[in-house]
């Protein structure tokens, strides 16, 4: 008897609490979306080195990708297009992603509008571990891919390599002390997506801006 | 046994403090207290959360199985933590970005379960509520307190605003060490005022 009890107790409960919380999921899903949705375009615009007023509501953030930033449809990928005041094109920017230690890593890397040169790279969702593949997000690991040529190669098949040895070589950027696998799929993922960028090169190029609708 | 809701309170800011009494809970003490801005969320959201899970553990202790009293007190405080970290994420989603996992692991912060366990499951709702709040309030002086040197030796700011004058920026402060030190220091002062008031009262009996 008191078996039954129990159990009905324990499902009584449970089916309180979780009516609790999927109730405020529910009521709260949209702001949150929101919230993400401002966050990565936050990051677009700095990969894109478009600058925008720290205190900015979403609305702000908004308005100011919809006048500055288009996307278009390239193969399989995204590509957005940076302007700069005056509407010239002045960065490339594409989505990147692969696997890191823990789950997939996604980013933003950009390109300079010749797509020869590394303007900025970004991380916007990961699950590297905190204190070690997390500082992925730190500005000192990022700021080195700025301004990397990609006219060179780091070795015949890798644009960008990230590792601790070899200072001073090519395209080489410092990878982060004890968190070899999170570095390791770094510069898998932003190898394998500049490739893929850079062969439909002259497709990118033909792109008219122009008649494509604002973001 | 009737206890005043005085002494209950007492007990968990300082007699029987959480932190330095009790040392419970010490991962977030560890955790978020290098910046003085989200260990006041941190606080506000055990704050809250013990609160209200001591009240309704207690409002249904009479009801709640003996063998089951883990699992439901888990499962009502994982709940309301939920609900925190799905207000946060709608509320502050820099503040919730930058807690990251930390929000989430009140779950399982000692002091949370320790006080359901402890006093909740035996005493009625609004004593159990007062020791809720208490012990949070006793452990976040401790996490404020600590957070206040840290980020202020460290960063050289308190809550984000500048300090007036410049010194060289204790690093160890901000990371993980620093936390060690600064928890090591204050429970040493704490315990050794705590025992010479003890001793002074002997002494007057």
């Amino acid at each position: 008897m008191s078996f039954i009890r129990n159990i009905a107790f324990i499902f009584v409960i449970a089916f309180i609490f979780a009516g609790l919380t999927s109730g405020v999921n529910m009521a709260l899903s949209n702001r949150i979306h929101l919230n993400e949705q401002t966050r990565v375009s936050k990051q677009l615009l700095e990969v894109l080195a478009i600058p925008y007023p720290a205190e900015s509501s979403p609305e702000n953030i908004r308005q100011i990708e919809s006048r500055r930033v288009k996307s278009a449809k390239l193969d399989k990928e995204e590509i957005f297009a940076g302007f700069n005041e005056n509407g010239k094109l002045e960065r490339y920017a594409f989505p990147v992603s692969g696997k890191g230690l823990w789950g997939s890593i996604q980013g933003f890397v950009a390109l300079d509008s010749n797509l020869s040169r590394i303007d900025g790279v970004i991380f916007t969702s990961h699950v590297e571990t905190p204190g070690l593949g997390a500082r992925i997000d730190e500005k000192w690991f990022r700021d080195q891919f700025k301004g990397l040529d990609l006219t060179k190669k780091a070795s015949p098949e890798k644009y960008v390599r990230v590792e601790s040895g070899a200072k001073g070589a090519v395209n080489r950027v410092d990878s982060i002390t004890g968190a070899t696998i999170t570095s390791v799929s770094v510069e898998k993922m932003i190898n394998t997506d500049i490739q893929s960028i850079l062969s439909q090169r002259e497709t990118i190029r033909g792109i008219d801006w122009q008649s494509l609708p604002k973001k | 046994m009737a206890v005043s809701s005085k002494k209950i309170a007492l007990d968990g800011i300082w007699y029987n403090n959480p932190i330095f009494r009790q040392v419970l809970g010490i991962c977030s003490t560890l955790a978020v207290t290098n910046l003085v801005t989200n260990t006041a969320v941190m606080c506000l959201g055990l704050i809250y959360t013990n609160a209200v899970s001591c009240f309704t553990v207690s409002a249904l202790r009479t009801i709640t199985p003996f063998r089951l009293r883990i699992i439901s007190s888990t499962l009502i405080i994982a709940a309301y933590v939920i609900v925190l970290h799905n207000f946060l994420m709608a509320y502050l989603p820099e503040i919730s970005a930058q807690l990251g996992p930390y929000v989430g692991l009140i779950i399982t912060n000692c002091i949370v379960l320790g006080r359901v366990e402890a006093f909740s499951i035996q005493n009625k709702p609004i004593p159990a509520l007062i020791d809720g709040v208490s012990s949070a309030v006793g452990y976040s002086m401790v996490l404020l307190l600590i957070a206040v040197i840290r980020e202020g030796l460290g960063f050289g700011s308190v809550a984000g605003i500048s300090l007036p004058f410049e010194f060289t920026k204790w690093t160890i402060m901000v990371m993980a060490p620093g936390a060690f030190f600064m928890l090591a220091i204050v429970v040493w002062i704490a315990r050794w005022w705590g025992m010479r008031t003890e001793e002074a009262q002997k002494t007057s009996k």
